[in-house]
């Protein structure tokens, strides 16, 4: 049954349209499924451009403060005459005043002191104790600023640096970048600097501060120092501890390094590549800020814009996989009840190819195609039944004109023979038999002077000479000859056969002659 | 069509495959065919249930064709009778011995076509 509907049309017609419009919804879902999400990435692109402007401006904003505010210092301290108590209230009050400032710190050379062996140095940061303060003095016996790297590489430079992200072992004890700037003061004709003013910004305040524009769920801000350390992470154990090349080495990410050296020429600009583990695909925008020649990326994974664009693409699948189900369900049903009663005129059909007239064809109800071929169906039926009477009809008529010319002829008692044109027996009468003794056995096919031939003065072809001339012959006497070898003497009559104007043979009838008295 | 009270034919023949014949295309046709192989049984039918026409052979094994007829319109005066012979006449020679008790005559030989267009047209349909 199911192979026979398969080879239906319906099923075909369903398959057919089934094909054609999941072919035509596929492709037309997928065009679409490719524009969302080109709109989508291109509208990603656009927020992490602003996301990525808005830390950077945000970052340039807060760093460009701390450094101005410790130039501002500094020139302060230019024309101060300074003494370790001065000096820590004015570093407590920067840090005070300044919640983006986790410490700050002032150190001196002896000549910018009052004395000329003294040292001054103060270095003020905040507690783990919310609103409390630790001073520290980094004059101590066991503290040795003046001859640090850090100290003496701001003096040599005599200007304002930042410093790579450090580990502030022994003062914050924290993640720290930091700010100096020296101090300048005239020694005779020359202005020379005579110590340094430092600003520490703790790392996981700026962390926060890089955080406040998430961009999305899985977005992500890398911001890194001139030299590329890693100033801020995801991870935080990256920072201070990689640089951007050896995470894109560790990461296998090489983009990174494209990163790296469009920040190093002060380009902004973005990439897109696919990380391994877990395999992702990242867009990362990335520019300089302003202060400090650091860089900033803004990172997210594309697959998040695209979430809610791939969960409708499973609605929009599940929708399409319904409506192609319910379309063929349609299909079907329509076409089965539209083609239902061709299989019964088909049955009808069979059985009318076997003779069966009588069988039922439904008459037509409907005025579409069907019902035309149904009503065609059943003329063609009653056509059929009556021809197939007509010719039972015509058959028993012909057979009871048959055989009642039969009867007709067996009881004529006179001699009948129906010849060929060559005057050889085709049929005779019971007559022949009881006047002969020969039975149609022994006569068909013989010539008729085997039984009866003309007494003179007849020739012998005389007969012939009657049938070519399409002449009766009328009592004409002839002795027949029967099985015996007895002779009678009779009257012969012919009467040419004729068919369509032509002789096709001679019936000749003998009777008795009349006794002469 | 005579779909609610359909007319009643009787067909008298000898010959059971003319009988049915007729019977097939009468029926099919809307009447209601009774048929008769001797005079005996058709005299019968005539008198128990009146056909509205007589379809009769003239050659019965047993009866004669005429002399049906002939008492056949004594019982049912007003019945059209159609003679259906296989013997051969000339028309007018068939309606002579008979001609003012049957209404038609048909050989055998023609078309059950115009059998039925005959009967139809006796029996005013």
């Amino acid at each position: 049954m199911r192979l026979i509907f398969l080879k239906s049309v319906s099923a075909r017609l369903a398959g057919i349209i089934l094909v054609l419009s999941g072919a035509t919804l596929l492709i037309l879902t997928e065009v679409n499924r490719r524009a969302v999400e080109r709109i989508l990435l291109d509208q990603a692109q656009m927020q992490a451009a602003a996301s990525t402007a808005a830390v950077v401006d945000g970052l340039d904003a807060m760093i460009g403060s701390v450094e101005r505010l410790v130039k501002y210092v500094a020139r302060d301290l230019e024309g101060r005459v300074l003494d370790a108590a001065v000096a820590e209230k004015i570093a407590r009050n920067v840090v005070v005043d300044n919640p983006n400032i986790y410490g700050c710190s002032l150190a001196f050379e002896p000549a910018a002191l009052a004395d000329p062996d003294a040292r001054l140095g103060v270095y003020v940061h905040r507690s783990a104790s919310p609103g409390r303060f630790v001073a520290r003095d980094l004059a101590a016996s066991d503290r040795t600023y003046w001859t640090g790297d850090d100290y003496r590489a701001i003096l040599a430079r005599a200007q304002t640096v930042w410093s790579e992200p450090y580990f502030d072992r022994g003062g914050t004890d924290r993640n720290v970048v930091r700010v100096s700037t020296p101090v300048f003061r005239m020694v005779g004709e020359d202005r020379q600097p005579v110590g340094v003013v430092s600003a520490f910004i703790d790392l996981d305040w700026l962390r926060r501060l890089a955080n406040v524009h998430e961009l999305a769920d899985t977005n992500f801000t890398i911001i890194f120092s001139r030299s590329g350390r890693i100033i801020i992470h995801p991870k935080p154990v990256y920072a201070i501890a990689e640089t951007v090349e050896s995470l894109a080495e560790k990461d296998n990410i090489p983009e990174l390094l494209k990163i790296y050296q469009g920040i190093a020429a002060r380009r902004q600009g973005s990439v897109r590549y696919t990380e391994s583990f877990p395999t992702r695909v990242v867009h990362a925008k990335y520019k300089p800020a302003k202060v400090a020649g650091w860089g900033v990326i803004v990172g997210y994974e594309e697959a998040e814009f695209l979430k809610s664009q791939r969960q409708f693409r499973l609605i929009a699948a599940a929708f399409l996989g319904s409506t192609l189900l319910l379309l063929a369900g349609i299909v079907i049903l329509v076409t089965r009840l539209a083609l239902r009663p061709l299989g019964r005129l088909a049955a009808a059909a069979d059985q009318i190819a076997l003779r069966n007239l009588d069988v039922e064809i439904a008459p037509p109800l409907r005025d579409d195609e069907i019902g035309l071929l149904a009503g065609s169906f059943r003329a063609m039926r009653d056509a059929l039944k009556a021809q197939l009477l007509e010719r039972r009809w015509a058959d028993q008529s012909l057979a009871h004109q048959l055989r009642y010319n039969q009867l007709i002829i067996d009881s004529i008692s006179d001699l009948v023979f129906v010849l060929t044109k060559a005057l050889n027996v085709s049929r005779i009468n019971p007559a022949v038999t009881r006047a002969t003794g020969f039975n149609a056995v022994d006569l068909i096919k013989s010539p008729l002077s085997r039984v009866v031939r003309l007494t003179a003065p007849a020739g012998a072809d005389f007969l012939l000479l009657a049938l070519r001339e399409r002449r009766t012959v009328c009592d004409h006497p002839a002795i027949v000859t029967g099985a015996d070898g007895a002779e009678t003497t009779m009257l012969l009559s012919l009467v040419p056969l004729c068919d369509d104007g032509r002789v096709v043979g001679g019936v000749v009838t003998l009777r008795p002659a009349p006794v002469r008295p | 069509m005579q779909a609610s009270h359909p007319k009643h034919i009787l067909t008298i023949d000898d010959e059971s495959g003319i009988r049915e014949i007729l019977r097939e295309v009468l029926v099919a046709s809307g009447y209601r065919v009774t048929g008769a192989d001797s005079e005996e049984e058709a005299m019968r039918i005539i008198r128990s249930d009146p056909p509205d026409l007589i379809i009769t052979d003239l050659q019965l094994e047993e009866a004669d064709g005429f002399a049906l007829i002939a008492h056949a319109k004594a019982v049912v005066p007003k019945t059209p009778i159609i003679l259906l012979t296989g013997m051969l006449f000339d028309p007018a020679v068939a309606l002579g011995p008979v001609g003012d008790m049957i209404a038609a005559y048909l050989q055998k030989t023609v078309p059950l076509e115009r059998v039925l267009k005959e009967v139809k047209h006796h029996l005013g349909d």
